[in-house]
C-alpha cells in the first residue's frame, strides 16, 4: 500500500473518564466540537433522538442450552455518551441470551434485526456465556430505518465467544450499536465486526477485564460506499492484570462525486496501573479506491504502567498499489479482475477466520458491488 | 514461428525539470527459439526496455514500433500485451498480500489461455512445473512474493514463464541475487522451455554468469539507451574479460 499514513495522538479517552449514566439528560446536546463526536455527521443522529421510537424486533435461533428471555434487569453496562443513554432509557425490555455453564454449542446462536421503521427503532441484547462455556453468536442489522442498539457481551470465567457481527444498512439509514464486553478470569473473545455500511453507522465496541488472564481479538472489516458514513470506536480498557487484546480493523473506501465515502476508526487502548502484564496490538489499514473517499484513523494508547508484556499501534490508509495492478496485469489479467484480487487479498486474514462462511461471503458480495 | 520486432524505440520517464530520455532508438529482431542476451552496465536503460515492451505505465514511449508478428503492441494494454504472448520476468516482482500463488497462477493462467483449465489437469500441470524449479508444493499456498527469498521470488518468476506459454519473453536480470544453485535451477527451467520450442528470449543481464548456463545465439551490448554492438556467445566472453568500458567510451564517443 502506499503510505499516505496520517494519524495524531493524545487525545484524551473520555470513555472511560467521562459521564456514566443511564439518563440522556445527564450529556450535553451533542455538538461536533466534542471529541467523541466531531468525526460524527451529527445532524444525522437527529431521528435517533426525536420524541417518536419503537422498540426493534429481534429474532432470535437458539440451539439447546441456550435460553432466550425478556427481562428488566439492567445489565452491567452503563452509558457512556447520550445516544447510549438514549438507547438504554427507550430499551426497559432487554432481550437475554444465556448460555448455559459448561455448555458446548454446535450451532451458533443467531440473532436478527432489521429495523425498517418510519421511527428510530431500539434494541437492548444480552448475550451470557456461562463458566467454561463455547459459543458462536451471530449477529445481523439489516433494514432501511434508523435505531440504536446496545449488545452486551458477557463471558463468565474460561468462557470462550466468537461473535460475528454483520451490519448492512441503506445509505439512507442511521445506526448506533454500542457492544461492551465483560470478560471474566481467562475469558476469550474473538470478535468479527463486518460492516458493509450504511448513511452513517457508528459502532462502539468495546471491552471490560473483569478477571485476569481474558484475551480479546476484536477484527473488523468494512466498506464505506457511495453516501456511506462508517465510524468503529473501539476501547480495551485494562483495569486487570495479564490481559490482552488485538485489535485489527481494515476498510475499503469507494465514493463517487455525489456521494462521497468515509470512515473513522478510533482504536483507544488504555492500560491503568494494575494491569501489569499486558499484552496489547492494534492496527487499522485503510484502502482509498478514488478520490471521493476519506478515512480517519486515531489509535490512542494510554499506557500508566511500564510493567507490560506489550504494546502498539499501526495505522495506514492509502490507494491501491499501482505495481501490483501491473504485475497482475502483466500476467494477462484484465484491470478490474485484478483489483477485485487485490482488494479481497487485502481483507482475507480477516475473512478467512470468520466462522461462518455466509457472513464472509457477504462481505465479499458487497466488495464487488463497490469496485464494479 | 513469431518474430517480435522493436523499431527506433525512443523512451521517455518524468523526471525533475521535465522528461528524461532513457532509451534512445532501439531496434532488435527477435525470433521464436532464439535467446538474446542483452548486457549493459548500471543506467544504460536495459530495464527501461523490458518495463517498457511490457507497458509499464511510468515509461513513455516517444517514437518507434514493437511487432509481434506484424501487430503493435505499443498500442495494446498491459493485459492486452501479455494474452498477446508477451511475459516479463521481474527483477523485484512486489508482494500481494492475501492473494495465493496458486490462486494468481490459475487466474492469469485463465486470462493468457482464454479459458480456465480444467481442475484436475491444471492441479497435475502445476504439481509438474513446481517440480522440475525444485520448489515445494506448499509453496502454491503461500501469498505470491510475501517474504519470499530471492531464489524463489526468481523461480516463481520462471514458474509463471513456463505455465503462461508466451511467444517472447524478457527476463529482467532473472539472474541478479541468486546464489550458484538457485542460479543453475532457473537456468535449467529456462533451458527446458526453450527445449520445447514456441519462445524467444530476451535475457537482459548484467553478468556473464548466466550465459554460461544460458546459451544465447546472439548478444547485444546496451549502453546509454541503444545497442551499440552485437555479435555472439563470443562477446560475451569478451565482456567478461575487459567489461564495458570500451563500449561505454565508443559510444560516448561517437554522441
Amino acid at each position: 500500500m502506499s503510505a499516505t499514513t496520517a494519524h495524531s495522538h493524545s487525545v484524551p479517552i473520555n470513555i472511560v473518564s467521562g459521564t456514566r449514566s443511564t439518563d440522556p439528560a445527564d450529556f450535553p446536546v451533542i455538538s461536533a466540537q466534542q471529541e467523541m463526536w466531531r468525526f460524527t455527521p451529527v445532524a444525522k443522529l437527529e431521528p435517533l433522538e426525536a420524541a417518536e421510537f419503537s422498540e426493534a424486533q429481534v429474532k432470535v435461533a437458539a440451539p439447546a442450552d441456550v435460553a432466550v428471555r425478556t427481562t428488566n434487569a439492567p445489565g452491567r453496562y452503563v452509558p457512556t455518551d447520550r445516544i447510549a443513554a438514549t438507547t438504554w432509557s427507550r430499551t426497559p425490555s432487554v432481550t437475554e441470551v444465556s448460555i448455559s455453564p459448561e455448555a458446548v454449542l454446535n450451532e451458533p446462536v443467531k440473532i436478527d434485526v432489521a429495523l425498517n421503521g418510519a421511527v428510530a427503532q431500539f434494541v437492548r441484547v444480552v448475550i451470557a456465556a456461562g463458566m467454561h462455556s463455547q459459543a458462536a453468536v451471530e449477529l445481523t442489522f439489516t433494514g432501511q430505518g434508523s435505531g440504536g442498539a446496545i449488545i452486551e457481551l458477557q463471558a463468565d470465567a474460561g468462557a470462550h465467544v466468537t461473535f460475528t457481527h454483520l451490519t448492512e444498512m441503506s445509505s439512507k439509514s442511521t445506526l448506533v450499536v454500542h457492544v461492551p464486553a465483560f470478560l471474566g478470569r481467562d475469558a476469550v473473545l474473538r470478535s468479527h465486526t463486518l460492516t458493509l455500511g450504511g448513511g452513517l453507522v457508528r459502532i462502539v465496541p468495546t471491552v471490560h477485564y473483569e478477571g485476569p488472564g481474558a484475551d480479546a481479538q476484536l477484527s473488523g472489516a468494512f466498506i464505506a460506499g457511495p453516501g456511506h458514513h462508517v465510524e468503529h470506536r473501539t476501547l480495551a480498557d485494562h483495569t486487570v492484570a495479564n490481559c490482552r487484546s488485538h485489535v485489527a480493523y481494515k476498510g475499503v473506501l469507494s465514493g463517487t462525486r455525489e456521494e462521497p465515502a468515509r470512515s473513522v476508526w478510533i482504536g483507544d487502548v488504555l492500560i491503568h496501573s494494575a494491569a501489569t502484564g499486558t499484552d496489547t496490538y492494534e492496527l487499522n489499514r485503510n484502502l482509498v479506491m478514488n478520490e471521493f473517499a476519506r478515512a480517519d484513523s486515531v489509535p490512542n494508547l494510554e499506557i500508566e504502567t511500564g510493567d507490560i508484556a506489550g504494546a502498539g499501534h499501526a495505522s495506514a490508509t492509502g490507494r491501491l498499489d499501482d505495481e501490483q495492478v501491473f504485475y497482475l496485469m502483466s500476467r494477462g489479467v484484465d484491470r478490474t479482475t485484478a483489483t477485485s484480487l487485490i482488494v479481497a487479498g487485502f481483507f482475507d486474514d480477516l475473512l478467512a477466520v470468520v466462522p461462518s462462511e455466509e457472513c464472509a461471503n457477504r462481505v465479499r458480495e458487497r466488495l464487488a458491488q463497490v469496485l464494479a | 514461428m513469431s518474430t517480435l520486432e522493436i523499431r527506433n524505440l525512443h523512451v521517455s520517464v518524468a523526471a525533475e525539470g521535465g522528461d528524461r530520455e532513457i532509451l534512445r532508438g532501439v531496434n532488435l529482431t527477435v525470433k521464436t527459439g532464439e535467446i538474446h542476451a542483452i548486457m549493459g552496465p548500471n543506467g544504460s536503460g536495459k530495464s527501461t526496455l523490458a518495463y517498457s515492451l511490457a507497458g509499464h505505465p511510468k515509461y513513455t514511449v516517444t517514437s518507434g514500433d514493437v511487432l509481434l508478428d506484424g501487430e503493435n503492441i505499443l498500442e495494446m494494454s498491459v493485459d492486452e500485451r501479455a494474452r498477446a504472448g508477451l511475459f516479463l520476468a521481474m527483477q523485484y516482482p512486489v508482494e500481494v498480500p492475501g492473494v495465493s500463488v496458486s490462486n494468481f497462477l490459475r487466474t492469469a493462467a485463465t486470462a493468457v489461455r482464454g479459458e480456465a483449465p480444467r481442475v484436475r489437469e491444471w492441479v497435475g500441470e502445476l504439481k509438474d512445473a513446481m517440480k522440475s524449479l525444485s520448489m515445494d508444493p506448499a509453496f502454491a499456498q503461500r501469498n505470491v512474493n510475501e517474504g519470499f527469498s530471492g531464489g524463489e521470488k526468481k523461480r516463481h518468476e520462471i514458474l509463471q514463464m513456463q505455465l503462461l506459454n508466451p511467444k517472447f519473453a524478457v527476463l529482467d536480470e532473472t539472474d541478479s541475487g541468486l546464489d550458484v544453485d538457485a542460479l543453475k535451477v532457473v537456468s535449467e527451467g529456462v533451458n527446458a522451455i526453450h527445449a520445447h520450442g514456441g519462445v524467444g528470449t530476451l535475457l537482459i543481464t548484467h553478468y556473464t554468469r548466466i550465459l554460461r548456463h544460458v546459451k544465447p545465439d546472439f548478444v547485444h551490448v546496451f549502453v546509454d539507451g541503444a545497442i551499440v554492438a552485437e555479435g555472439g556467445a563470443e562477446l560475451a566472453e569478451e565482456l567478461e574479460a575487459h567489461g564495458y568500458e570500451r563500449f561505454v567510451q565508443q559510444a560516448r564517443a561517437a554522441v
